[in-house]
């Protein structure tokens, strides 16, 4: 069996790419909406995930010859739970403003869909290395996913990137995008997008089918997805 | 028995082990967060007592700034001349989803509520959070308009929660969709006054200068 | 050339096959029904530029201009032929135009028309897919984004009155009700096409005459509003703002005739047109009177829009001849 699981180099960038939580498993989609008005808020939230998801890996696939099949979803519940909490005290200590202002959706990284999924798929199958490379991996896709929503909505919404002024104080900021319906609309936009560039049958769009002339390459073929 | 205990003994184990780490993890940063939330605490004094200062941080240490009384903390408000001008009481209970802890400013002779201040919730968002927003606090904070005077919220009875804005000075409206919320704030608010009252009174009684303890 | 009449969304129907010679009608070619959109928006953007001046004509103008350059632009990244001849693009922009207020700026008109093409239209795969109408996507993506403009335009006009107080209110803290007459002339500010009550009715019955716009939609909405606003007339009659203030007064007759008629967003069948108009004009009541918005016909025109498959559903007609009913399930 285990040699039919991929390597820890697989699981990474295909944690990063062609398995991206955000865009290509639509995973974690709540924390997804509801932090990305800004980048310093999708940032923390992405480094709790990240904390979570690693330390779930270590843990679990040290206790994987242990769990019985039936027990298996409440003790992954039970690790994450703890983790989680961890992560919400250790941002209460230390990042207090970000923690006030995040409220529940620290807490809620307990339901996010991402870190069960990867306990059942990787983390309770694969040892030690693999395991960490495949949560680092998730989390760095879910990183990138976060802060591509985040990036785009702040920098239309308030003009500003991290705070930091980019689009000048006479940017009309784009109220709707920074408010709740542009987390819809801007995952819709971006998820089209990635689904586009990544799609091997599609004529690349307009501006992007030129760029890649440009650049004189052919278009990446998508890695091919895992049953 | 023996079949159950097979089964169970790593998720035993793990619970043991993550409680521990919990309790260690709370031991090592509970006095940091408990800080945090002081500093907040100290900061929204001027926001909670009307003519009240923001107490020197640097040098006055918290033990000074507040006294415990019957299970709650009690901050000192007072002006720039160092004259008491009210408390703020930090008070907490079951919210909707998890406690709630707010502070509630209060008047020197604790008869009117001059403010509310969510310090932290777990509501649901966009339902029970808004306790924290002025949609629900506006009574506390600003007071009520009753017959053309903003008149503050009284302590002399417990506060009500009503479906629908009265001119009572003892009911504040329920948040739509989150009543159990709006409840849980004025439950807290009830209790805090029940048990500090009687203790604030029975200091002055004893001659305790209420402004002492600096 | 190949003219698709995309916008004639075809239902399920019973395909008539009958014998020759067919008569080619050109007077429902996509085309044909745009020109007479446009013909009938001429009286409301004379009213407008009347009142305006040239800030209508510009702000009109910029939209259009706006929505024809991107419905290019999104047509050449899909890989498609954009299709500017057939007028839809430019019915989007000076439908939008006409509902932004003159005070609007140039950029707000720019993106309304991004948004209005882009997210209304092309996202769905183009014209006659859309689920919404566009030019209200575009609005209220510019509303929600820049609210200062639409205050600002608000101020000192008949319509602050509403988006201050509910009727309930507005008798006791509001004198300053504008005059039915103004208000059916259209002498007083706003939003560009909502000046003048007397336009829109020309050019809505123009539209309902040629066919271009069923004329159960806009009856139905202004019927409906009348009997809710009856209600609440009757409710609080002490109240300065009546009934005939809610039928005259924003944008209600410019949106029950020409944006809610909107062939591609509106239901298919007659019983399903009723129920979209009526539920519409329940709906501006219901926003006017109860939320902090001035005006309810651009949410309550998206919101029925979202409804309209539910809608069609419903009211699935009974074929000629048979005692069919739709599967139940």
């Amino acid at each position: 069996m285990a040699n039919a699981l991929p390597t820890v180099g697989q699981r990474f960038t295909n944690g990063l790419f062609s398995e991206n939580p955000t865009f290509r498993q639509i995973l974690g989609i709540c924390p997804t909406l509801a932090v990305t008005y800004s980048v310093a808020s999708a940032l923390t939230m992405a480094g709790a995930v990240t904390f979570v998801l690693v330390c779930s890996a270590i843990l679990i696939s040290q206790i994987r010859h242990l769990l019985k099949p039936h027990l298996r979803i409440l003790v992954f519940t039970l690790t994450i739970a703890v983790f989680v909490t961890i992560a919400d005290r250790l941002v209460a200590a230390f990042l207090y403003d970000m923690s006030k202002q995040l409220g529940p959706y620290i807490p809620l990284i307990i339901v996010n869909c991402i870190i069960i999924a990867r306990c059942e798929i990787c983390f309770s199958k694969q040892g030690l290395v693999p395991a960490i490379g495949d949560a680092l991996g998730q989390a760095g896709g879910h990183t990138l996913g976060l802060l591509a929503i985040a990036s785009t909505r702040e920098i239309l919404g308030k003009g500003t990137w991290g705070g930091m002024s980019v689009l000048g104080d006479s940017w009309p900021a784009w109220g709707v995008l920074a408010a709740a319906p542009g987390a819809f609309l801007t995952l819709g936009l971006l998820l089209a997008l990635v689904n586009h560039l990544t799609d091997k049958q599609a004529k690349p769009m307009w501006p992007f089918g030129a760029l890649f002339n440009l650049l004189g390459r052919k278009r990446q073929v998508a890695p091919v997805r895992e049953k | 028995m023996k079949k159950y205990i097979a089964d169970a003994w790593l998720v035993i184990v793990l619970g043991l082990a993550f409680g521990a780490a919990l309790a260690g993890v709370q031991m090592g940063l509970g006095p940091v967060i408990y800080q945090n939330k002081l500093n907040e605490a100290l900061s929204r004094i001027p926001a909670l007592v009307p003519h009240a200062v923001q107490p020197d941080l640097m040098k006055v240490s918290p033990d000074q700034v507040m006294l415990r009384e019957a299970g709650s903390t009690i901050y000192y408000a007072r002006d720039e001349k160092g004259r008491q001008v009210g408390w703020v009481i930090q008070a907490a209970g079951q919210g909707f989803a998890d406690r709630i802890e707010v502070l509630i400013g209060v008047s020197e002779d604790v008869s009117l509520i001059t403010g509310l201040y969510v310090l932290d919730h777990k509501e649901s968002p966009g339902y029970g959070d808004r306790i924290a927003t002025p949609e629900y606090q506006d009574p506390f904070n600003k007071g009520k308009v009753v017959g053309g005077e903003l008149r503050r919220l009284r302590t002399d009875q417990p506060l009500k929660v009503t479906p629908e804005k009265t001119d009572s000075l003892h009911e504040v409206k329920a948040l739509t969709g989150a009543t159990i919320s709006s409840e849980s704030v004025a439950a807290i608010v009830n209790d805090a006054m029940a048990k500090v009252k009687p203790a604030l009174r029975a200091r002055a009684a004893a001659g305790q200068p209420v402004s002492g303890g600096n | 050339m190949e003219q698709v009449i995309e916008s004639e969304p075809s239902a399920p129907v019973v395909l008539h096959v009958s014998p020759g010679p067919h008569v080619h009608s050109r007077s429902l070619s996509t085309r044909r029904m745009m020109l007479d959109v446009l013909i009938a928006l001429a009286p409301v953007l004379v009213a407008a530029i009347a009142v305006f001046r040239l800030y209508a004509l510009m702000q009109v103008g910029i939209c259009v201009a706006s929505c024809l350059a991107f419905e290019w632009l999104f047509a050449a990244m899909r890989g498609r032929r954009a299709a500017l001849d057939d007028g839809s693009a430019a019915v989007t922009g000076v439908i939008l135009g006409l509902s932004l207020p003159w005070s609007a700026p140039w950029y707000v008109a720019l993106i309304g028309g991004m948004t209005a093409i882009g997210l209304g239209k092309a996202c769905f795969g183009g014209l006659g897919q859309n689920i919404f109408n566009p030019a209200m996507v575009g609005r209220a993506f510019v509303m929600m984004s820049f609210p200062a403009m639409g205050a600002k335009a608000y101020i000192g006009s008949a319509f602050d009155v509403v988006s201050q107080a509910t009727p309930l209110s507005a008798a006791k803290t509001h004198t300053a009700f504008a005059d039915l007459w103004v208000l059916f002339i259209g002498n007083h500010n706003g939003s560009l096409g909502e000046v003048s009550a007397v336009a829109c009715l020309v050019g809505g019955i123009y539209l309902c005459v040629r066919r271009t716009a069923s004329w159960e939609i806009p009856v139905a909405a202004i019927l409906s509003v009348a009997l809710f606003g009856g209600i609440g007339n009757l409710m609080y009659p002490a109240n300065a703002w009546t009934v005939a203030h809610h039928l005259l007064s924003g944008a209600l007759l410019f949106g029950a005739f020409y944006i809610a008629t909107d062939p591609v967003s509106s239901p298919l069948t007659p019983p399903g047109k009723w129920i979209f108009g009526a539920a519409l004009g329940g709906l501006v009541v219901l926003i006017r009177v109860f939320t902090n918005y001035p005006e309810g016909v651009m949410f309550a025109v998206l919101i029925m829009n979202a409804v309209v498959p539910l809608i069609n559903r419903w009211t699935i007609p009974t074929p000629v001849g048979g005692p069919w009913k739709p599967a139940k399930k």
